[in-house]
């Protein structure tokens, strides 16, 4: 039997297989076809302050090995999630992480304050690649300056673990990974979808009603494995790795690395068992190759 | 419980040019399934291409064979891939999901009200009306007669069928709703079942209502998951104070009542 508990900046999972954020919505769906006590954590879908009705429009299309959205965080605000998910995901025996989202610090300040001290919330995302509407929608995870500015304020809010969940649509997310470990981050999840488009020839149209969409799927597996090992190299903070996950191969890869663990996104939509398959494994993986403690394969790269 | 399952194709034909009908054993979901509800479909097992699993209403259901059926028009590198897929292929399916039709008594009388491949659902709903001793009237609107499907499995099931075809080259000439208005003056009708494109959809509710018959419609969208995370496929109701609120045609549908849905897009 090995060890296939991690903990990430004090949220401790018995497997550091999670859900990301918007591809498992509150548990609930899934529960349908297994038990999600199975996984170590979840990142529930963005929670805003108040409700978000998210985009008009098409929204989704379908990409060579992916996918673009731009549902535009539709979600149900912080008040219901309390009351109506946080009850019975507190029943699960996995950690519950609560992605957040906000378009301004105001919003952002907002959410955690209705988040912070309820039980059952191991930690929260927090995630900045929301456009900034104060800066011409620019999304804060663009710029190293408004990425610490909403970590300093959400961190002065809560005593709960804070992760940042890193935007990949940067010159230099090692940049943006630094800056948030300065403003107190406890850790850091990477990466969000590349912002991305698709045109449809016979309209001349674009296929998705908000123009651009956020590409998820294997097609962006390698940009997001090269990002996690740049910011294992820049901050001293854990790492949560997703972009393109759907085997458990795919999340070694990441380990390695320098995430301490990591999620499925939209692998839960194109087969809704792979996150347990990806669990399983990784118990495998771990049992053929003899390796004692997961913990030893972060940033286990050989170069 | 909802499965992700791997079937194995026994039959996958041509029904009309272009259209095809694929029979799958999948024997726990055949058991499960309801009319009405639909399944992902991922044409090859294992693989990126294409990326996303594919929605498609059960066009029959046989507990007895432990098979359910499945309805397409080959428009796209999915549909294009299934048709090519021989006896004795696997496939991967999530299914049953969705909610299906609700049942009317024994002894009222439905019309079904179908458009193009928008019969698919009403297929299995025919025949579990027949067994429960309902007159159902099956109206088929289609391009043409070419593209006409399923009505035999109609009649075959008690169903009296008229069609409607907007060339005329089956049928009457004209739009299918102008059928349903003409039965609706003529027949006492008690509930109405629709599926089809979003005018026709929203034409028929409109008819339903003036002669204040009950409806319920199968929205169809486009979806990423189909197991109601993803939310790609919202529709909008209208609530009892007068308010819009934002569902999930997966899995809050894709059956609603007919009377409440927004038919905008």
């Amino acid at each position: 039997m090995t060890r296939t508990a991690v903990n990430i900046a004090g949220i401790a999972m018995k497997n550091p297989v999670c859900t990301a954020s918007g591809t498992f919505g509150y548990g609930e769906e899934f529960g349908k076809f297994y038990d999600i006590s199975r996984l170590g954590g979840i990142m529930v879908k963005g929670v805003s302050a108040e409700p978000w009705l998210g985009n008009k429009g098409v929204r989704i299309a379908e990409t060579a090995s992916g996918m673009l959205n731009s549902v535009g965080l539709q979600n149900p605000g912080v008040d219901y999630f309390l009351e109506h998910y946080l009850p019975q995901l507190r029943k699960k025996d996995l950690a519950v992480i609560v992605n957040m989202v906000g378009h301004s610090v105001e919003e952002y300040a907002a959410a955690v304050e209705k988040l912070d001290g309820h039980e059952g919330i191991a930690g929260l995302e927090v995630n900045i690649s929301c456009p900034n509407l104060k800066a011409g929608g620019l999304a804060y995870g663009t710029d190293p300056k408004m990425a610490a500015e909403v970590t300093t304020e959400v961190r002065k809010r809560t005593k709960l673990p804070v992760i940042m969940k890193l935007s990949p649509n940067v010159t230099s997310i090692a940049d943006i990974a630094r800056a948030v470990e300065a403003a107190g981050a406890d850790g850091v999840s990477l990466i969000n979808t590349l912002l991305g488009m698709a045109i449809d020839v016979k309209t001349r149209r674009p296929i998705l009603g908000n123009v651009v969409g956020g590409l998820s799927g294997p097609a962006i597996k390698p940009v997001a494995l090269r990002m996690v090992w740049q910011v294992h190299q820049a901050v001293k903070i854990p790492i949560i790795g997703m972009g393109g996950i759907v085997s458990a191969t795919d999340a070694i890869e990441f380990m390695l690395a320098g995430a301490s663990a990591v999620a499925i996104g939209c692998g839960n939509f194109i087969n809704p068992m792979t996150a347990v398959e990806v669990v399983d494994g990784i118990a495998e993986w771990l049992d053929k190759e003899g390796v004692a403690d997961i913990n030893e394969i972060i940033g286990g790269l050989r170069l | 419980m909802v499965l992700s399952a791997k079937g194995q194709v026994l039959k996958n034909e041509p029904a009309q040019p272009g259209i095809y009908e694929m029979t799958i054993a999948a024997p726990e979901i055949a058991e499960q399934a309801m009319p009405g509800q639909f399944v992902m479909v991922r044409p090859i097992y294992r693989s990126f291409e294409p990326f996303l699993n594919r929605p498609f209403g059960i066009s029959d259901i046989d507990t007895v064979k432990g098979t359910i059926n499945i309805l397409y028009i080959v428009v796209g590198k999915g549909t294009d891939l299934m048709s090519e897929m021989q006896q004795g292929d696997d496939v991967f399916l999530i299914g049953p999901v969705g909610n299906g039709f609700t049942m009317v008594s024994k002894g009222k009388r439905a019309a079904l009200v179908a458009g193009g491949m928008g019969i698919a659902p009403l297929l299995p709903l025919a025949k579990t009306l027949q067994e429960k001793g309902i007159t159902a009237y099956g109206l088929m609107g289609a391009s043409k007669g070419a593209a006409l499907v399923g009505t035999d499995n109609w009649q075959e099931n008690g169903v009296q069928v008229q069609i409607a075809t907007d060339d005329g080259s089956a049928g009457q000439k004209g739009f299918v709703t102008a059928l349903l208005e003409d039965l609706l003056s003529k027949e006492k009708i008690d509930f109405i079942y629709c599926c089809g494109p979003t005018p026709m959809m929203a034409r028929t509710v409109e008819i339903a209502e003036k002669y204040g018959v009950p409806i319920e419609v199968s929205l169809e969208k486009r979806m990423g998951c189909g197991i109601g995370v993803c939310m790609g496929c919202i529709c909008k109701l209208k609530q009892a104070d007068g308010s819009v609120k934002q569902y999930r045609v997966c899995y809050d549908g894709p059956v609603f009542r007919g009377e409440e849905v927004v038919f905008d897009d």
